[in-house]
């Protein structure tokens, strides 16, 4: 019994810890602002929007495609999807007053609380098999179109039927134990009773005891004895027999509580996950920006097209439009951008992670038309702004950081490296960066550099392989920015006199949208 | 040999030797004591096992067959089985002898003991009969075996077992519990209502769950509701327990003394393998040692001292084997080197390889040939006593007298850093006094010192030197040595090298994935 809202075969895991790579991400993608919107204030909402960008995405495009049909289907249907939320919240709630309050290690509570669970649990248990007769594939009504979605309401329809709601009911009534516990054993190799089994007399269960009591009066071999209301050790005694007696009940019992309430818990997350990207495309909606269910590509592909994409957390920061980017980088394994000072770098690889994350994650993707092969993981390798002043010192950190990485990169993961080794000289940083870069591209590792190491980037350039892409940060004449990238051969300058001149000289005029950082 | 009897694991005949007195100076010194105390892990007694060496190279060679067949974990896994199984055997018997004569549970434990004893006994003979065996004993063992499980007495003791086992087991009553009333009864064709449950929930699980059996550890005696129910089945079922207690009349004394003696010797050699386990997968070479009765020949390649990898091998620490070799008519090993260069465990590896080799157990090193002496003496510094300090030197010559005149040029030697509480010249006298007086004799020595002149004391003298060997990863300079056939001259102390390393980039391109 799995919801199954975001794999076709597997869990949505939020349990596990996030890999060593997602606070990186985080920081670097800047991502807090995404993750802000579609969480909220909601602590599960904001959790499971983290776990669904940086925990384990897919890298097969069917189960992004299997993502995409469910989050069509939510956003056609926003109400219901709030309402199967809300049950499931509901349900929890009502389970861990009546159960888990006290937990309780002997049967006999346990058995008690599951009852009480399961009595609480039978309203919402209803209204699940009234939606699934009303949403599954016969009832008339049905507008979802998802495998997802389909497959729980047919589950449900399934599962909780007549037979099961009548058994239930029985199961809540006999198993108060009115009458007393009968339960059969033999002796072990001890002599002690074991092997308990509870019964329960054949046909209505209702008059059971009388009969019981009439046979005991009439058969020589019913032998009797009575504990003493005081003799403590005697109903510690009887009490642990009761208890043995009815452990393989209250287990089965409490099971099913559990089993409920799991699917409750695991329902829950995995809407959450859909909630927050409802929340994401109703943000970008109001800001009238475009948002595209991206077409997925498999994993051999290089790297991508894409159309219009722009940085999602800068626009939802800034709440305006922002400049977005055209480019054709399909069947490229390194793209190394150089150019203009604040000419819009670190925004596209920003952009274009955050993009990759959400394509991976099944969400849409803020371009007007994007095209990725799935990679098997994105990493990042920033330059640590506050690090600055500790040159020798913040080389050792970059190589460091770089050497953890190095053990994770598989081939077709994507590395974002942003001004990396810039903490040493042009010569050293280009040297490093040459090697570095070699081993990773015989690996398959598919990496979008953002560098001003023009020693490094011009040799490359000189070698004019087809799998690489050179882009350029875009300067106009009179030193403005248009903050777009083209392709472009990398240049021994990066217009950083034009910063200066804008700094020292006022007559400089600010570009709109400036906020940019390099 | 005789099927009809089976002398144990541990001597091919009736023939036995006493016990080493368990305080004896060389179980201290050489850290046997300490070895002896882990691989019997608490069990009181296998130690004796331990402290009977055998005296002849054919028993050696019996035990050393057993010891290695034993190893093969397939083989192995029929003979733990088995010795589980006996574990259980004895632990019912044990608690019936406890048990009050008249108790209705100790009759019904010696009838759990003899079910796990033919349990026991027939899956093991199931199991040997297609295994290969090659070594003598555990032949031996199979034959007598089935001898025994063939007879009269062993037949007649199963049949019984098991049809008061089965009795027991259709014995079913019901309890009815109803407040404070506890009502027995026999059984009619009530319905299992804990399996409705499950039936109901069963399609809530999309794998269903196999339920955990609770084999929760109950105390073995009865509590005062369990015997009142025990006294009502008893009633209820009086057939059953009238043929228990003719059960325990009859096959009471079930256990034979072959099979007790087997399983006895078969923990001596599960003791050493699980001792030895560890430090196996911690990647420590052992080996069978070639003992020799009449060559005084030793050669022991890459052997380490045993306690000290013991306790380094649970630190997770490398530890260094050494070569010790004495050829031809060579019968002196002085043993030299630096502070903490770990002479006295090269010391103690020596001579505890030559006392394991002797229980037939397996030795630390890749080989080794080793001389079957007849005694071990060990002469190792006295506990620091500053009250004592006058007699220090006077204490070291009366032990070294009492081993002088107690060993025969069968024994090993080993002495360790004797007469150090006198002054060099002192020292180097009284060595070599001592030293002369071995040599004339003919006896294995193995004398550890930091009197470099000795190495080199006569023809029969061979001198090993700790040298500090190179790390090959980590890069601190850690105290790790290796001990060299060479001249003691002092120059070894030179030798020690130590490598740098730092986080450079080569090595960070080094660990990218190829």
């Amino acid at each position: 019994m799995k919801p199954h809202l975001l794999y076709p075969d597997r869990d949505f895991d939020l349990d596990s810890p996030l890999p060593p790579e997602a606070a990186a991400l985080t920081q670097d993608l800047e991502l807090r602002v995404l993750f802000g919107v579609m969480g909220g204030e909601d602590e599960l909402l904001r959790q499971a929007a983290e776990h669904g960008l940086l925990g384990a995405g897919c890298t097969d495009p069917q189960h992004i495609i299997y993502r995409q049909a469910t989050l069509r289907d939510a956003l056609a249907h926003p109400a219901l999807v709030q309402e199967l939320f809300a049950l499931a919240g509901q349900a929890l709630l009502q389970e861990k007053s009546a159960y888990r309050s006290v937990f309780s290690r002997f049967p006999e509570s346990r058995m008690k609380r599951a009852i009480l669970a399961l009595s609480a649990l039978l309203p919402t248990l209803h209204r699940l098999r009234e939606i699934g007769l009303g949403q599954s594939g016969s009832g008339e009504g049905s507008s979802f179109t998802s495998p997802a979605f389909h497959k729980l309401f047919a589950h449900w329809v399934e599962i909780f039927d007549d037979a099961f709601f009548a058994q239930l009911d029985a199961h809540i009534a006999f198993l108060k134990l009115a009458d007393g516990a009968l339960i059969s054993a033999h002796l072990d190799h001890n002599c002690r009773a074991a092997v308990h089994v509870l019964r329960a007399p054949r046909g209505n269960p209702c008059n059971w005891l009388q009969r019981l009591l009439q046979r005991y009066r009439h058969r020589r071999d019913a032998l009797q004895f009575a504990v003493g209301y005081r003799d403590e050790a005697g109903t510690r005694a009887l009490t642990q027999l009761r208890n043995q007696g009815i452990r393989r009940c209250a287990d089965a019992l409490a099971d099913g509580v559990d089993q409920l309430t799991a699917f409750f818990a695991q329902l829950q997350r995995e809407l959450a996950f859909y909630l927050g990207a409802m929340r994401l495309n109703a943000r970008i909606d109001e800001l009238g920006l475009p948002l595209v269910f991206p077409q997925a590509q498999p994993v051999q592909g290089g790297i991508c097209e894409e159309r219009g994409l722009y940085d999602i957390n800068l626009a939802l920061q800034s709440g305006h439009a922002v400049v977005g980017n055209d480019l054709a980088m399909s069947g490229k394994a390194l793209v190394l951008v150089t150019g203009a000072n604040q000419g819009g770098k670190s925004t596209f690889l920003r952009s274009f992670g955050t993009a990759q994350l959400l394509m991976q994650a099944g969400l849409c993707v803020p371009a007007s038309q994007f095209s990725a092969s799935v990679c098997t993981g994105v990493f990042t390798h920033f330059r640590r702004e506050e690090d600055r002043d500790l040159r020798s010192g913040k080389l050792n950190e970059e190589l460091s950081r770089m050497s953890e990485l190095v053990g994770r990169l598989r081939p077709n993961t994507l590395l974002l490296m942003n001004e990396s080794f810039a903490a040493t000289n042009e010569r050293e940083g280009s040297e490093i960066a040459a090697e570095i870069l070699r081993a990773l591209g015989e690996h398959g590792v598919r990496v979008i550099f953002v560098t001003h190491l023009y020693a490094f980037a011009s040799a490359r350039y000189a070698e004019s392989r087809a799998d690489t892409l050179f882009l350029r940060a875009q300067r106009e004449n009179d030193g403005g920015r248009t903050f777009r990238l083209e392709e472009g051969e990398p240049l021994p300058t990066a217009y950083g006199q034009d910063l200066y001149r804008r700094i020292f000289q006022e007559a400089e005029a600010e570009t709109p949208g400036a906020g940019f950082r390099a | 040999m005789d099927t009809q009897v089976f002398h144990g694991l541990l001597w091919p005949t009736a023939e036995e030797v006493p016990a080493e007195d368990g305080r004896a100076d060389f179980l201290a010194d050489l850290q046997l004591d300490r070895i002896i105390d882990a691989a019997c892990s608490g069990d009181a007694s296998l130690r004796t096992h331990f402290l009977r060496a055998a005296r002849d190279v054919a028993t050696i060679a019996y035990r050393q067959a057993v010891m290695a067949a034993l190893e093969d974990t397939t083989l192995a896994a029929h003979f733990r089985v088995f010795a589980h199984g006996m574990q259980g055997v004895r632990a019912w018997l044990a608690a019936a002898q406890r048990a009050a004569p008249a108790s209705l549970q100790s009759a019904r434990w010696v009838l759990q003991a003899a079910q796990e004893y033919i349990l026991a006994l027939r899956a093991l003979a199931t199991s040997l009969a297609t295994a290969r065996l090659e070594a003598a004993g555990l032949l031996g063992w199979r034959e007598w075996l089935a001898v025994y499980l063939g007879g009269e007495s062993f037949t007649a003791l199963a049949e019984e077992t098991q049809g008061l086992q089965a009795a027991f087991e259709a014995a079913a009553f019901n309890v009815h519990l109803r407040g404070n009333e506890v009502t027995i009864s026999a059984c009619a064709d009530e319905v299992d209502y804990s399996a409705a449950v499950e039936h109901t929930f069963a399609r809530l699980h999309d794998v269903v769950p196999v339920a955990p059996a609770v084999a929760a550890a109950e105390p073995l005696l009865l509590n005062p509701v369990e015997e009142e129910i025990l006294a009502c089945v008893a009633a209820l079922h009086p057939a059953v327990f009238a043929r228990l207690a003719a059960f325990r009349r009859q096959h009471g004394e079930f256990l034979d003394t072959a099979v007790a003696q087997f399983d006895a010797d078969l923990r001596f050699y599960f003791a050493w393998l699980d001792y030895l386990a560890p430090l196996r997968s911690a990647g420590l070479p052992f080996c069978y040692p070639h003992l020799s009765n009449d060559d005084k020949s030793i050669v022991m390649l890459d052997t380490f001292d045993l306690a000290l990898a013991a306790s380094l091998t649970r630190e997770g620490q490398a530890v260094v084997g050494n070569d010790v070799e004495l050829l031809g008519d060579e019968r002196l090993l002085v043993i030299t080197g630096p502070n903490q260069a770990g002479k006295t465990g090269l010391a103690r590896a020596i001579g505890q390889a030559h006392y394991l080799a002797a229980l037939g157990c397996a030795v630390p090193g890749r080989s080794a040939r080793l001389f079957l002496c007849d005694r071990l003496f060990t002469h190792f510094e006295r506990e620091e006593n500053l009250a004592q300090q006058q007699s220090k030197l006077e204490d070291d010559l009366v032990r070294m007298h009492a081993i002088l005149r107690a060993a025969t040029s069968r024994s090993l030697v080993i002495l360790n850093e004797a007469f150090a509480s006198t002054t060099l010249q002192d020292a180097t006298a009284l060595s070599r006094r001592v030293m002369a007086e071995l040599s004339q004799r003919g006896m294995l020595t193995v004398f550890v010192t930091f009197i470099d002149e000795l190495a080199s004391f006569d023809a029969h003298t061979v001198s090993l030197v700790g040298v500090m060997a190179q790390q090959g990863q980590g890069g601190e300079t850690a105290r790790t040595y290796r001990f060299c056939r060479e001249h003691a001259d002092g120059r070894a102390y030179a030798l020690a090298i130590a490598e740098k390393y730092g986080l450079s980039y080569a090595r960070i391109l080094e660990r990218l994935p190829a």
